[in-house]
């Protein structure tokens, strides 16, 4: 992207008109090596979030939380499990609601598993390559 | 008691991001551009065709195999014959390392293939295969949970009648 | 998702021991809720939101506590993990303490919006507050940021 239309969208950044995707077209830019001198500290500005981003709790944490929702024997009944299931089910599919859903290739299920099958069978091949490159 | 582990199963995607049950494996989160671009063909399984393979018979599927898509969740794979080798630079840049590992790297006179994992605790989400030669450029990811070692050993159960039709299969997709 | 909120919880409470806490209370009180899912518009939001009144609920705690041991709680002193080491860079220390300084409000818009990539709908929906709000806040956590690190480098220029 050029310089000018980077000096546009900062502009744009700082009066708070961008939209999240010119956003992360700046982050991209700032990501580059040409960056000239004087907008060096705004790099700073944009690697500190992009750090941020990557910052993780500690690995217990999950279990804690597994531990705690791990179902207990009493708790067992096809019954509930089955509702709790369905339950999720829904939750999910309305979080998930706003995320564009990936276009399936196949209509028919018998074609598509064939098409999971044959890929299984390419990507283990070539992982079986990898692991024993003399056979 | 499997619904339990569906459960849990669902809960620990949940916790760990969840997504991918959308359009988040590594395809759509670094690629996803190309997707819609004529250069590149596509092919797309989506978690809720995976639920319909329930209903699929799967009499002529050996166990093994029929264990490991039990347990995907999606599968995505693109192509191109253009500039294979731009493009596999573009797809190792573009992959956040802080997400995925690499798994295995394969390099011979005529292949090139990397392949990739997200894992969390223990658990691996995602297996993305990127591959190169001079004819083309693919990326393939499966969702789900993901077993490496009955993954690798599909291929060696497999007689030399199932090569052939793969060798086959792949040259029709090109 | 897990994540996402603990990068909240640790904008707010800098420290990574009450930030896990926070988290894990809240996914354990998701589940026991699980039941009403289905009623939610948006899990991620109605977590983050969960997120955020836990944080400040333990923020105003730890506010009357300094209050009566004499301001023993020192709330600038981060938990030095791992990721914070890693950070050397002048700048970032600067950035860093500029966005501790912020206002509560600037702070979380910021983290919503710059490291998570939040909407202005979607921050507005977390925190409970008007578009407007959001964009105000954005706006003034913005500009200080930029100011704070621009005064340095140039204060940095002038010592050579």
């Amino acid at each position: 992207m050029e310089r000018g239309q980077i000096a546009q969208l900062l502009e744009k950044y700082w009066q708070v008109e961008t939209t999240v995707e010119e956003e992360k077209m700046l982050e991209e830019y700032f990501r580059g090596t040409d960056v000239p001198l004087e907008w060096e500290s705004y790099r700073d500005i944009f690697s500190f979030y992009e750090r941020e981003r990557g910052v993780k709790p500690g690995e217990g944490l999950e279990e804690r939380i597994m531990e705690v929702v791990r179902p207990r024997p009493r708790l067992r009944g096809a019954w509930w499990s089955a509702a709790a299931v369905i339950v999720l089910g829904l939750g999910l599919s309305l979080y998930q609601r706003d995320k564009p859903a990936m276009k399936d290739t196949y209509d028919d299920p018998q074609q598509a598993l064939a098409a999971v099958q044959k890929a299984l069978l390419i990507a283990s091949r070539n992982m079986h390559k990898g692991l024993h490159p003399l056979k | 008691m499997m619904m339990y582990k569906k459960l849990l199963v669902v809960l620990g995607l949940l916790l760990v991001g969840a997504v991918s049950y959308a359009q988040d494996d590594a395809i759509g989160k670094f690629f996803g551009k190309y997707v819609e671009d004529s250069r590149f063909s596509v092919v797309s399984v989506s978690p809720k065709m995976f639920r319909l393979f329930s209903k699929v018979n799967w009499d002529t599927i050996p166990a093994d195999l029929r264990q490991t898509v039990s347990k995907l969740q999606s599968l995505r794979i693109i192509s191109t014959e253009t500039t294979p080798y731009v493009f596999y630079k573009e797809a190792l840049a573009k992959i956040d390392m802080r997400e995925y590992e690499e798994l295995i790297t394969v390099r011979d006179k005529n292949d090139n293939i990397r392949f990739v994992v997200k894992e969390s605790g223990g658990i691996i989400h995602e297996l993305l295969m990127i591959a190169v030669d001079k004819d083309g450029f693919t990326m393939m990811s499966f969702v789900g949970d993901i077993d490496l070692d009955k993954l690798a050993r599909l291929s060696a159960s497999m007689d030399i009648k199932g090569l052939e039709d793969l060798k086959n299969a792949k040259r029709k997709n090109k | 998702m897990k994540d996402k909120l603990y990068r909240l919880a640790l904008r707010l409470l800098l420290n990574g021991h009450d930030a896990e806490d926070v988290v894990q209370e809240v996914m354990i009180r998701l589940w026991s809720r699980r039941e009403e899912w289905g009623q939610w518009q948006s899990l991620e939001a109605y977590c983050m939101t969960a997120v955020k009144n836990s944080c400040l609920d333990r923020l105003r705690k730890r506010q009357l506590r300094s209050v009566g041991e004499d301001g023993a709680w020192d709330v600038n002193s981060h938990d030095k993990d791992p990721h914070e080491k890693m950070i050397a860079k002048e700048t970032y220390m600067q950035i860093r303490k500029c966005m501790d300084e912020l206002p509560q409000h600037q702070q979380m818009v910021i983290q919503l919006r710059e490291v998570e990539g939040f909407s202005y709908n979607e921050i507005a929906e977390v925190l409970g507050i008007s578009l407007d709000q959001v964009k105000v806040n954005l706006f003034r956590a913005r500009n200080a940021i930029k100011k704070s690190i621009t005064q340095t480098e140039s204060s940095w220029k002038e010592d050579r």
